[in-house]
């Protein structure tokens, strides 16, 4: 017999025992996969369910356990998904366990196979024992699908993909715990790397990703504190990262959750077919090759005699030191972040080498069990601190100074900035409400941390750019931390993009953009956005200055033509600068008109709805004005109606509008202090804007003294020692000078004003309406 | 034909076996003899392929046993403790009947009868000697050109081991196959090995047919009219002498005759003459290595 005939048949023998062996863990994974995959398929029986037939058959097609949503809830749908991945590392322990005991590896090395073959055939084994388990359990719910809601183009594309992205994943499982069994010693030892291996590409991700945010400014990556939601950042902002997330990082958590946005989410939303994106997953599988030809190339190579012995696992030791350490010290310069760069970086530095020093120890000893052999083998220790402080350099030094690279503007052909909300806020300002015991509880919240309602606008005009440019260039230099943020993003004329974030700039950064938003250019754009959002908008709700009148009136409600005017008339306002950029402490502010997404009348509070008349096309006639229990809504569009807005105030005045801004009670006392010793009782000014909350008199919060662990009940209100107005002339002076909200400023002044009923605001005077 | 040349093999940074070279020719049976941790095993693995040698190299037939893992078919490496202990003599034989080409069931089937061991019985329920004849069994069947037997004599009661020497002897000489043991039992190397070497923790102290072992040596009893002392005996090649008043015991190196001519020119009340064991020489060879038990406790 030749020897290439041989080989085949050794192979051909190891492949089959192997086989044989482990066919019966096929069937644990496809019972797994049945059960955990039902999910998916499930949003996809209501992707197409539009027809009531069919969404009939998706309610009987519940009764068949492979379709109850139920079984996949929660733990439930995560056990199902860990049970591949587990039996993926157990499969591994099986397959390469014998070379972790001396006896067993005496004799499979003295036999007549070459290394690579016996890996490789084991590979493959384990390889089609996972294949046949999730292809037969996909294609058991994929066929069951088909057979309730018919078969589609779109079933089996998914069944592909979920084929394609599943079988990689357990494959790279099953890979990096062989490399773990193959440069391990010992079982406890392999087990342990196993689970380190595994965490890595997580590892790595959540290192990276922490290091560019604390490490550079304007990396292209969000901060998110303690990990909070990375992938999701990630895949928003397309970076690199992002690109091989799916498939090589956060696989098993991520990749396997992710598979339902990737097929179904568009689905379960009712939208077209998505088709999903199998480059990503082809990135994983050629990641996974590579990495099985990497262990076979270990294997190939590794040392007989340290089977059963702990502590030989070199490599495995530095890179589990060094992956959860660097893991760890970015944790811990995230956790301050908030203090300057210089801070975050060195205590970043500084807590990497202890917890380095510390983890080397306790892994070693822990392996080695030998103070002398930790002795000896010491030097590992500098190696490893080396390895950590080269990625600190290569995120803190090199990506930094890449990321502080201005493009030039000759490059430059649009640039987007996300205008913080507040500089729209003036205008758009979105605010929710709580209502509370029949008073109306008004607080208002700023959403600048809301990345949907952040308005990203484009510039284009060479003033514009050179304007943005000195902006970022003024925000690489600043060492200040704030806490507003702001996009920027480059399209250059060669077709790319450059995405710059900066987390922690201050209120004089955005300031410095606001000249932008005063252009010709930004108004056509406003207009436009007014407009297509103006479609969405409902009957508007008219609210007094301070809140406490919420009102639709009927005349408004009833004419669908006179809703129109006034949407005109604040359109020509808009178009005209005569509505002021933000909150406008030089003009009197009358009251703002809220539209929402809503039909009020729905929520309406007066429950009256006998007394209105419904037509033969079922609109609601209002017979009086409604008062609207805005406290239902939690997102409006708030317009401010300032004096001199023309347009707007005519419209209001001709059909005798304007009166519904007027407050229902008089302000009887007002108390004043300075911003800055007010601020401690005020919400929301972390954005450089200030909002009011207006209060029911008897409204009380809870405040826990962590000291005591006890609860009090406060009351919101200013500081002893605030200025107190009760006459009347003070009061008229002073109430028309209030603001529910304005930027802040060192000269404005915090307000409680209290109405005569007992209810009350905490408000604001901002600086330029002081005096 | 078994040969090694030069082959070294170290364990975190201390050699095992150094630079060791013989040759084991076809129809040949080579005993190793060494005390224990003196390297035996480990010249074994190294020679079954399962340890690469850091310098030098085992070849079978003119081919690298660790580098071209074909040449492993013709080889059945016996090791200290048997592979499948879960699994039963007839599953074991399938699982090698993958692995070696000739291998034979009905050569099992025969041994089993031999020996009387139920080729369905599980492993487990095998005592140590019975798994010691699983695995000869197995190694037979395997119908290997050169069998390396790692301490396989341990556990065997006297009847399974004089019916395993005559299975050794019989299958060496009918399929003109190289064989390597290793064992402690000095009287079983004697009694089946064509060659013995010594090794003694890094390196071959002696390598001789057993025909030659005891050739150049010979031990003598002696009793003289006065009392004497070592350096009495300073014109011999002395291994080792034991001086008890006006008696002497000595072995010596060298011709049997010359020796004892000079011994009598000495003048001696009476001589004796003996052949040396082969544990007795393995003792000498490997006198100064171990402790003197007497000492241990005085």
């Amino acid at each position: 017999m030749t020897s290439e005939r041989y080989s085949l048949k050794t192979f051909g023998f190891t492949y089959l025992r192997a086989l044989k062996k482990y066919l019966s863990i096929a069937f644990l994974i496809c019972a797994a996969g049945i059960l955990y995959m039902n999910r998916i398929f499930s949003v996809i029986l209501q992707s197409r369910g539009a027809s009531p037939e069919v969404m009939q058959a998706e309610k009987n097609a519940r009764l068949f356990i492979f379709f109850d949503n139920s079984l996949n809830s929660g733990l439930t749908s995560i056990f199902f998904g860990l049970t591949w991945t587990v039996l993926a590392a157990l499969l591994a322990l099986f397959a390469y366990g014998f070379m972790l005991a001396p006896h067993s590896s005496n004799i499979r090395y003295s036999l007549g196979i070459s290394r690579n073959s016996q890996f490789t055939a084991r590979y493959l084994a384990v390889a089609t024992v996972g294949f046949a388990g999730i292809f037969t359990s996909l294609l058991i719910v994929s066929a069951a699908n088909a057979a309730f809601y018919g078969s589609s183009k779109e079933l089996w594309i998914t069944f592909a993909f979920l084929l394609f992205a599943h079988f990689t994943s357990f494959m790279f499982t099953f890979t990096l715990t062989a490399i773990a069994v193959v440069l391990s010693g010992h079982l406890f030892e392999a087990i342990i790397y196993s689970a380190v291996l595994n965490f890595s590409p997580s590892l790595i991700n959540i290192s990276l990703s922490t290091l560019l945010t604390t490490m550079t400014k304007g990396s292209p990556i969000k901060y998110m504190p303690l990990y909070s939601d990375y992938c999701t950042y990630l895949d928003v902002h397309g970076n690199i990262l992002a690109k091989l997330n799916e498939g090589l990082f956060n696989y098993s958590s991520l990749l396997l959750a992710g598979l339902d946005e990737n097929v179904c989410f568009d689905f379960y939303r009712g939208e077209i077919f998505n088709m999903p994106d199998f480059r990503k997953i082809f990135v994983a599988f050629c990641v996974t090759a590579l990495l099985a030809a990497l262990a076979c190339f270990f294997h190939s190579r590794r040392k007989v005699e340290i089977a059963g012995v702990m502590g030989s696992a070199n490599l495995l030791e530095g890179w589990s030191v060094v992956t959860v350490g660097t893991a760890l010290a970015a944790t811990m310069g995230s956790i301050y972040y908030d203090l300057e760069p210089k801070f975050v970086k060195l205590i970043t530095v500084i807590s990497g080498i202890i917890i380095m020093a510390v983890g080397y120890t306790v892994v070693d000893l822990m392996f080695r069990r030998s103070f002398k052999e930790y002795k000896k083998k010491i030097w590992h220790l500098p190696l490893e601190i080396c390895v950590f402080l080269m990625i600190i350099f290569a995120t803190g030094v090199i990506m930094n100074h890449a990321y502080m690279r201005i493009p030039a503007a000759e490059k430059i052909a649009s640039i987007s900035v996300s205008l913080p909300s507040n500089l729209n806020s003036a205008r758009y300002n979105n605010i929710s409400y709580t209502a509370e015991d029949e008073k109306i509880a008004i607080i208002g919240i700023l959403s600048d941390s809301s990345e949907e309602k952040t308005v990203y606008e484009v510039f284009e005009t060479a003033d514009e750019i050179n304007l943005i440019r000195s902006v970022n260039d003024s925000l690489n230099k600043s060492d200040k931390p704030g806490s507003l943020n702001i996009y920027i993003e480059y399209k250059l004329k060669n077709g790319k993009s450059v995405r710059r974030i900066f987390d922690k700039a201050r209120l004089e950064n955005v300031q410095a953009l606001y000249p932008l938003i005063q252009s010709e250019n930004f108004h056509r754009k406003e207009l436009i956005h007014f407009n297509r959002k103006s479609e969405e908008f409902y009957c508007p709700v008219f609210v007094s200055p301070n809140g406490s009148s919420t009102v639709i009136p009927a005349e408004l409600y009833n004419d669908e033509f006179m809703q129109a005017d006034l949407k005109k008339a604040i359109w020509c306002d808009i178009r005209d600068g005569n509505m002021p950029f933000f909150a406008d402490g030089g003009r009197k502010l009358l009251g703002y008109i809220a539209y929402s997404e809503y039909d009020q009348a729905d929520y309406d509070d007066y429950d009256d709805s006998d007394e209105n008349e419904v037509n033969e096309n079922g609109f609601t006639k209002l017979k009086r004005d409604s008062t609207v229990n805005i406290g239902c809504f939690s997102d409006y569009s708030l317009i401010p109606v300032y004096e001199g807005m023309g347009s707007t105030l005519s419209f209001l005045k001709k059909n005798g509008l304007d009166s519904y801004f007027k407050d229902k009670y008089d302000i009887v006392k007002i108390s004043r202090c300075i911003y800055e010793e007010g601020e401690q009782y005020f919400s929301n000014n972390a954005t450089g804007l200030l909002s009011a909350s207006i209060y029911p008199k008897n409204y009380e919060f809870e405040l826990t003294d962590a000291e005591t662990d006890t609860v009090k009940l406060l009351k919101p209100g200013l500081p002893d020692n605030a200025e107190v107005f009760t006459g009347e002339k003070d009061i008229a002076e002073l109430s028309e000078k209030i603001r529910l909200n304005c930027l802040a400023d060192d000269d404005g002044y915090c307000v409680k004003a209290e109405y005569e009923n007992g209810d009350y605001i905490l408000a604001y005077i901002p600086g330029s309406a002081a005096g | 034909m078994i040969e090694v040349k030069n082959l070294t093999k170290g364990f975190g940074g201390k050699n095992a076996i150094e630079d060791i070279s013989f040759e084991v020719g076809s129809g040949s049976i080579y005993g190793l003899v060494g005390f224990n941790g003196a390297g035996k095993t480990t010249l074994l693995k190294c020679i079954a392929g399962v340890y690469k040698p850091d310098s030098g190299e085992a070849l079978i037939d003119s081919k690298n046993t660790f580098t071209c893992p074909a040449i492993r078919q013709k080889m059945f490496f016996a090791a200290d403790s048997f592979l499948f202990p879960e699994s039963t003599m007839y599953k074991t034989g399938k699982f090698f009947a993958g692995y070696f080409p000739n291998f034979s069931f009905e050569m099992l089937d025969k041994l089993c009868g031999v020996f009387g061991i139920d080729k369905n019985a599980r492993l487990t329920s095998f005592s140590k000697g019975m798994l010691r004849q699983a695995e000869l069994i197995a190694g037979f069947s395997a119908m290997p050109e050169v069998l390396l037997l790692d301490e396989s004599f341990d556990g065997l009661d006297p009847a399974k081991r004089n019916l395993m020497n005559n299975l050794i002897l019989d299958y060496t000489a009918e399929k003109n196959c190289s064989v390597i043991i290793s064992s402690h039992n000095l009287h079983e190397i004697s009694d089946i090995c064509d060659r013995v070497a010594l090794i003694d923790g890094k390196k071959i102290r002696m390598d001789r047919s057993v025909d030659d072992i005891g050739a150049d040596r010979c031990k003598f009893r002696l009793v003289f009219d006065a009392e004497k002392n070592e350096s009495d005996f300073s014109g011999f090649n002395i291994k080792k002498i034991k001086c008890e008043g006006k008696m002497v015991t000595l072995s010596l190196i060298g011709s049997k005759d010359e020796n004892e001519a000079k011994l009598r020119e000495m003048n001696p009340l009476l001589i004796e003459k003996f052949p040396l064991s082969l544990e007795e020489i393995f003792l000498e060879e490997m006198e100064g290595s171990d402790y003197d038990f007497r000492e241990i406790f005085s």
